[in-house]
């Protein structure tokens, strides 16, 4: 009796993936071609979880596997041999890349956690301040760079080598806007060989605007309330002089 | 039965808080000239405006009683109370015109955290800040640190009419360097100026090699020194000392700040040569002894964080953490987002128990007190000398502070009073603080740099930091400058004055039968 079952059983099943395996073949075919796609633009950024091991988003570990198998037979998106594009195609043998590079705010780092530590960044700031030696290196200096945009006192060191310094034109303080420099380098949370200092070590420095005066006119004008002010109060100091004698 | 104030006293006070008002006048003049050395002419016109409105408004003030009499201890408390708020008013008004700060609360803010020598700054920009408006938040530093009354004590500004030992003491010194008032103020000024002076020349130098221009360096230099000994905290520039990267600078600076959280007295001792007194002094001994446990605890803490690469580095800046925390000065060396990310949670409260305790009394230091903390520990002794001797012996415990002196009940009473009025201003400043939505252990941080008037922000002082929570800091910075009891004297003094009282209530309600 059980052995019947068994059998029926089994062809069934037999028969059910008869029935279902032209349908599946069909949906399994879309799905590598957009994992072909997705695999091809975002390869940068995938690269790190595909190096972890994990699933690239949007796609399965075999999808491009399987939509290279595919491919031929799914045309239309994907391309036949005619109109395939040599420079889209992927290279399997490439090592993904651990750190990455994104351009972040100053507002960020300055809040940063250990998410941006030992992270390749790129910030673009005002340089403000004073090119300060480092103590004992004279190969490199340190530079202060705040957000361009004033309301906030976000501000991130950058240690760079002089001859990056040199290109700085002018050093932002009061009645000037300092050079406008974009920076790529290592963000530090801390910092071990700067005594836990937050910082990043710059890798590239580009000028991104140059420095410039803000002229601050002499007004005259500007002082009449001044003088009023203190017009009125001699005047009335010495009204007062007069009371304090007439009172003796 | 509380004392009220009457119409005369209340003009009696104005008359001595425009006395303040139009000497207060010293303190713009000096970044008007500034300005004017630098051409920052719009600065220059901020800061004559707010040297006229000083002589307008003091004068005024003065015109309500042209001749005033001697002040009594009631009103030299008032006088003493007000004078620190009613100059950060005056003081607010060129900086919230400088457009470094959002509202009036700002300036206000940064005014009262200036005289007060807290050193929190809520200032945007602080990098593009004028070297006039620079200037003005360092000379509020001097003025607040030697202490307002005792700058005009020592100025002979309150002539003889004034009670001069009531307005001494109601600013929170307790100390008599000498006997004679005015000649100890006098001292006080004179200390300062020449450990500034002193402080100055090795800061400038070190700067010019750090590679600061030499005027920079020169305003650089002069600022930090104030701002050391002075136990302030304002730095020019928004990083702090960490601007500099300078391990020679901090040590400067450290010893600068030490130097401000000695006792005045303990100078003169020093000058006679009593160097024996400064040695076997209850607070001198009570400091070395917890700044170098708080510095072992620290290093301990910060051990196991990656933050150094060798022993002697972590040790230095140990020590300049916890030296900036115990005299209330404020420099950081750690960002606000390291102390709250990287730091764990136990050198966080090592540093917020360590600004709590503050200095030593008679210094321009704040916080509890050496002092404090000395004669509450002689207390628990002699608690548990009198517990474990026979009800009929007579306990005596003695310690050293300017000379041997035996442990009264009313100084335990006064410094556990005050030890207890810090404790819940404490607490009231973190639940301010908690109540906007902020962590606990970053509101109780907050409090403590607050009320203990020591400046390490955890980054909730700032710009765009809510008008409530900016008035409680406020508040708890002024209490905590005058010690609590002054301000706490102060208030009810009013709140008793302006309510009518009973029986005229009843007479009124009567038509004027009694």
């Amino acid at each position: 009796m059980s052995g019947r079952l068994v059998r029926f059983a089994c062809a069934l099943a037999l028969a059910f993936a008869l029935v279902c395996a032209p349908g599946a073949w069909a949906v399994e075919g879309d799905e590598g071609q957009a994992a072909v796609v997705a695999a091809g633009g975002d390869g940068a950024v995938d690269g790190e979880s595909a190096a972890n091991g994990e699933p690239a988003d949007g796609a399965t570990e075999d999808a491009p596997e399987s939509a290279a198998d595919d491919a031929p037979e799914n045309a239309g998106e994907a391309g036949q041999g005619d109109e395939a594009d040599p420079a889209n195609a992927i290279d399997p043998q490439l090592l993904p890349d651990s750190s990455f590079i994104y351009d972040t705010s100053i507002v960020d780092l300055a809040q940063a956690d250990s998410y941006f530590d030992n992270q390749t960044v790129r910030v673009t700031g005002e340089v403000v301040g004073d090119r300060r030696a480092s103590l004992g290196d004279t190969e490199n200096c340190w530079i202060t760079l705040t957000e361009p945009v004033f309301g906030e006192n976000s501000t991130v060191e950058v240690y760079m080598s002089n001859e990056q310094a040199s290109r700085i034109d002018t050093y932002g303080a009061y009645g000037r806007v300092g050079t406008i420099l974009s920076v790529q380098g290592t963000f530090h949370l801390v910092c071990a060989e700067h005594e836990g200092e937050s910082d990043v070590h710059a890798d590239s420095v580009t000028v991104s605007a140059r420095g410039h005066a803000v002229q601050s006119d002499f007004d005259p004008q500007s002082f009449l309330p001044g003088i009023a002010c203190v017009g009125i109060g001699v005047l009335m100091m010495a009204i007062l002089g007069i009371l304090r004698e007439r009172g003796r | 039965m509380w004392p009220r104030f009457t119409l005369t006293d209340a003009r009696t006070i104005a008359h001595y808080l425009g006395l303040l008002i139009v000497c207060f006048a010293v303190a713009p003049a000096i970044p008007f000239v500034t300005a004017l050395v630098f051409h920052e002419w719009e600065p220059a016109s901020r800061y004559l405006l707010c040297v006229g409105v000083c002589l307008v408004v003091g004068t005024g003030l003065r015109l309500l009683m042209p001749t005033a009499p001697r002040l009594n201890r009631q009103q030299a408390m008032a006088v003493t109370g007000l004078a620190w708020i009613v100059l950060a008013f005056v003081g607010s008004i060129p900086l919230v015109l400088s457009q470094h700060y959002a509202t009036f609360a700002d300036a206000l803010f940064d005014c009262v955290s200036g005289l007060t020598t807290t050193g929190a700054t809520v200032a945007t920009d602080l990098d593009h800040m004028s070297v006039a408006d620079n200037m003005f938040r360092f000379v509020m530093h001097f003025v607040g640190g030697m202490g307002l009354i005792v700058v005009a004590l020592s100025l002979g500004l309150f002539g003889r009419r004034a009670g001069d030992a009531s307005l001494y003491a109601s600013e929170g010194r307790s100390e008599h360097v000498v006997p004679n008032v005015v000649e100890t103020t006098r001292f006080i000024s004179k200390i300062a100026v020449i450990i500034i002076a002193v402080t100055f020349v090795p800061v400038c130098l070190l700067l010019c090699v750090t590679g600061l221009e030499p005027a920079r360096a020169v305003l650089h230099g002069l600022w930090l020194s104030i701002s050391a000994f002075m136990t302030g905290g304002f730095s020019p520039m928004s990083t702090s000392v960490m601007y500099y990267h300078s391990g020679a600078i901090e040590i400067v600076l450290m010893v600068a700040m030490l130097l401000g959280t000695i006792n005045f007295a303990l100078y003169l001792e020093v000058r006679r040569g009593r160097t024996d007194h400064f040695f076997q002094d209850l607070e001198v001994r009570t400091g070395a002894f917890w700044l170098l446990a708080m510095i072992a605890i620290l290093a301990a803490t910060l051990s196991s964080a990656p933050l150094f690469s060798n022993l002697p580095e972590m040790l230095r800046s140990c020590a300049f953490m916890v030296v900036s925390a115990a005299t209330t000065t404020g420099f950081q060396t750690v960002s606000a987002n390291q102390l709250t990310t990287v730091f764990s949670s136990g050198a966080f409260l090592v540093l917020a128990i360590v600004m709590a305790v503050g200095g030593s009394a008679g210094s321009t230091s704040g916080g509890i007190k050496f002092h404090r903390v000395g004669i509450i520990w002689k207390s628990i002794v002699s608690t548990i000398k009198s517990a474990l001797f026979p009800p009929t012996a007579r306990v005596v415990v003695e310690y050293h502070h300017i000379g041997r002196r035996r442990l009264r009940p009313d100084v335990s009473r006064e410094a556990l009073t005050v030890f207890t009025l810090y404790v819940i201003t404490y607490v009231i400043g973190a639940l301010a603080g908690i109540a906007y939505g902020y962590e606990a252990t970053t509101s109780l941080f907050e409090s403590v740099a607050m009320a203990s008037n020591g400046g390490i922000t955890a980054g909730i002082s700032g710009p765009g930091m809510p008008l409530g929570l900016e008035m409680v800091y406020l508040l708890q910075m002024w209490a905590g400058r005058l010690e609590f009891v002054t301000l706490m004297a102060l208030i009810v003094e009013v709140v008793v004055s302006v309510t009518p009282d009973a029986d005229d209530v009843r007479k009124l309600l009567n038509g004027g039968k009694s």
